[in-house]
């Protein structure tokens, strides 16, 4: 829940999701679920030329399940809270 | 599923976890992600003879099989000539290093 959380506070920034077959697709984080589905908007693939199969999309939906890599954008990333609550969250469950 | 209502009836792309690419309205989903299309065809991408399309009728498409939904823009479909772009198929999703 807390990756969820930290997620649900990234709307609206430009992310890139990495996929489980390769593809790399960059996208304005409009929404995210419980399974991690994430709504892009705007989106580019990259190596554009390479992949023109989605040419046609703008705006995609995820599914979690694909995603092997989602690159965040440091400066909206509060490290130290990260840390703080990721720690709090797992001293929860002992 | 909250983040499938905006694709609700319009032309969607999906990719599937084997690197097919299926097009179609949009018809109905829930919550584990399955996805009924209708007037769904199966764009097939090859190096040699381009994107060639063949029609299937209604699908439904187990959630799990899914990558990615895509918002087809019309404009943009319209306006390429699909045949004309020869390019290898998509990757299927790959699991570890298999």
């Amino acid at each position: 829940m807390l990756i969820f959380s930290v997620f649900k506070t990234l709307t609206d920034h430009t992310v890139t999701v990495e996929l489980k077959n390769d593809l790399c697709i960059t996208g304005v984080l409009k929404s995210v679920d419980q399974y991690l589905n994430i709504r892009l908007d705007a989106i580019k693939v990259e190596n554009a030329e390479q992949h023109p199969h989605m040419m046609a999309v703008k705006n995609c939906f995820i599914r979690g399940s694909v995603i092997r890599y989602v690159q965040l954008p440091a400066s909206a990333m509060d490290i130290q809270l990260l840390e703080d609550a990721t720690r709090r969250e797992s001293g929860k469950k002992i | 599923m909250a983040t499938l209502h905006t694709l609700v009836d319009k032309r969607v792309l999906l990719v599937m976890q084997d690197g097919r690419v299926i097009m179609g309205n949009l018809v109905g989903w829930d919550q584990r992600s399955n996805i009924v299309l209708a007037d769904c065809v199966e764009r097939r991408f090859s190096q040699e003879s381009g994107a060639t399309d063949s029609a299937l009728g209604v699908y439904m498409v187990k959630g799990d099989q899914i990558c990615l939904v895509g918002e087809v823009d019309a404009a943009i479909e319209e306006a390429t000539s699909w045949s004309e772009i020869k390019v290898d198929p998509l990757p299927a999703v790959r699991y570890g290093d298999a």
